[in-house]
């Protein structure tokens, strides 16, 4: 069973200056600290006391404009920012699809990135070589996959780094909205994977803009706003609510609390 | 059973059962907060039916223990570093049919060349001055690509590190068996030289595998540490090439030792001489003295020490500089 808990999440940044990124300043500034009335510490809160449940065969969206704190949220869910307050808890082996550019090594070919990948999800040499014929055949790049990944186009990356990320059978993915540069055949055919992944009784999150996707994928939908959750609830609730802009009063009174 | 939906006038009105709300699966907490409403408390917030007992909490573990944990794991993924390493290889010495042995060939020209120079400057024999020169570039130039290299650890890895949960060790590590693979090819050129010159070798020789494991063994943390000051502070990579750069003339490798005279403390209290010493000394049949074992093993326990609680403070901290 996966699941994902997340109990009054807040993520805050330090926004660093560049006079916060050298160590020269910020040793010459121990002196004048006291002149300065301004903290240095300018901070951000990328996600606001975020609670949720995510469970077993869900498919969960999020939406939000940019800088909402859907990557953010994200790379909670995967693992790397450990949050200052609350709590997070995730059972089931994550595997996190964020960037597509992954340990993408262009002048390394498409076998070796396969490899490359793989390790970098986590995978062991002898898993990856296991996996190699079944990627090299979702990817149905063929002869290419000997060539640089240089001479590849856009479209042929993202099938390759899909096929990796999607090769297992992670118990959680959690992905941004990259999935979406495919071709059409090609989205329909990461559906479908994401279908099979799906009926495996796995859970998937999934940021996007591109609402059509959200509604044809997802079962649920989190809105995100200012690193806080505007709304949650069924796809198509949510989505009418978004395309307007207007939270549903009720939904409004359970954030606001 | 009915459907709860906690957006309907009704349930926010206090309308919703008990049974419907503790059956209803999202989102606990947060409708929690309102069930007061409901005057029914909820102490544990979520769905009875979630199983939490093989979740793993990510935080509020001791940040000591998790750094602990992020070292043991990370050394023990030697399948995943060690091929990271390798394919760091593989990829800058593409479309070399040498590959690494370049760097071997330039090192065997340039200690050629310097020993030569060198040894006429310094009025020496050059079958005693080539061996010093040649087995202590040998291990400086390990050395020193560790300290450079630690500097980016982390940040050479953001996308890595960004994207995916894996011990940060992994990515030290990578950068040990990197450094350690080139200086393995590097090797031929010591081997090389020392049968060239017939530098008699003995069982005491072995010793010097002692100061290569030393090598290594600082050169964790100091790209543990330096790696988290880079992240943290843009300047520092910098600051220590500068540094590293000081440390190699004032480090007793183009010239001895004994010639500092009475000004020997220069060497006596250099980290990096009592590390190579350590390393090259048995090579050449010279006794180690005491101070440089003292010398090395201090900074290794101090430098370690240092690290790790740098590491255990901050590490949780690292992806959020990146």
């Amino acid at each position: 069973m996966s699941s994902i808990t997340l109990r009054d999440v807040t993520i805050r940044f330090p926004l660093y200056q560049a006079s916060n990124r050298s160590l020269k300043k910020s040793l010459l500034g121990i002196g004048r600290a006291k002149l300065s009335s301004e903290g240095s510490h300018v901070v951000v809160d990328a996600l606001k006391n975020v609670s949720f449940h995510f469970s077993h065969g869900e498919r969960v969206g999020l939406v939000g404009s940019n800088g909402a704190g859907k990557t953010t949220l994200l790379r909670v869910l995967s693992g790397v920012y450990e949050p200052i307050v609350g709590q997070v808890e995730v059972d089931g082996h994550v595997n996190a699809l964020l960037n597509v550019n992954l340990g993408l090594n262009l002048d390394a070919t498409g076998y070796e990135n396969i490899m490359l990948r793989g390790l970098y999800i986590g995978l062991h040499p002898d898993e990856i070589r296991e996996l190699t014929p079944s990627i090299a055949e979702f990817t149905e790049l063929g002869e290419f996959l000997h060539m640089p990944v240089r001479t590849y186009s856009a479209g042929m990356v993202l099938r390759l780094a899909f096929a990796v990320a999607t090769a297992t059978k992670p118990d959680i993915l959690v992905m941004d909205e990259w999935l979406m540069a495919g071709d059409a055949q090609f989205i329909e055919k990461a559906r479908g994977r994401i279908e099979q992944f799906v009926k495996q009784s796995q859970l998937l999150v999934l940021a996007s803009h591109i609402t059509w996707i959200l509604a044809a994928v997802c079962t649920r939908i989190l809105w995100l706003d200012g690193g806080r959750i505007v709304m949650d609830g069924p796809t198509d609730e949510v989505l009418k609510a978004y395309a307007t802009g207007v939270v549903p009063e009720p939904a409004r009174l359970r954030a606001l609390s | 059973m009915a459907c709860f939906s906690p957006n309907s006038a009704a349930s926010l009105q206090g309308g919703a059962s008990v049974d419907l709300v503790r059956n209803w699966p999202y989102k606990g907490r947060r409708f929690a907060l309102q069930a007061g409403n409901h005057n029914h408390q909820m102490t544990d917030t979520l769905h009875p039916q979630i199983d939490l007992s093989t979740a793993k909490p990510l935080s509020r573990r001791h940040p000591v223990k998790a750094a602990i944990a992020d070292i043991r794991s990370g050394v023990g993924r030697w399948w995943m570093w060690s091929a990271m390493s390798w394919q760091d290889i593989r990829q800058r010495y593409r479309g070399s049919v040498l590959g690494p042995f370049w760097l071997t060939i330039s090192m065997a020209i340039m200690i050629a060349t310097l020993g030569v120079l060198y040894s006429t400057l310094m009025k020496m024999d050059i079958h005693t001055y080539l061996p010093f020169l040649c087995l202590g570039l040998l291990f400086w130039t390990t050395t020193s690509t560790l300290i450079t290299d630690g500097c980016v650890v982390f940040v050479n890895s953001d996308t890595i590190i960004l994207q995916s949960r894996m011990p940060l060790t992994v990515h030290v590590m990578r950068s040990l068996s990197r450094n350690f693979i080139i200086f393995a090819h590097n090797c031929l050129v010591g081997l090389a030289v020392i049968v060239i010159f017939q530098v008699h070798q003995s069982l005491y020789s072995l010793v010097s595998l002692v100061g290569i494991a030393l090598i290594y063994l600082n050169g964790f943390w100091v790209t543990l540490l330096f790696g988290m000051l880079c992240a943290r502070f843009r300047d520092v990579g910098q600051i220590v090439s500068s540094f590293t750069q000081i440390l190699f003339f004032l480090t007793p490798i183009l010239w001895h030792p004994t010639a500092l005279g009475m000004r020997h403390w220069i060497a006596d209290f250099n980290p990096a001489y009592a590390l190579i010493e350590i390393a090259r000394a048995p090579l050449l049949g010279v006794p180690i003295s005491q101070n440089v074992w003292v010398i090395a093993l201090t900074t290794t326990v101090i430098g370690w020490a240092l690290a790790f609680s740098f590491f255990a403070r901050y590490r949780a901290r690292i992806p959020y500089w990146l």
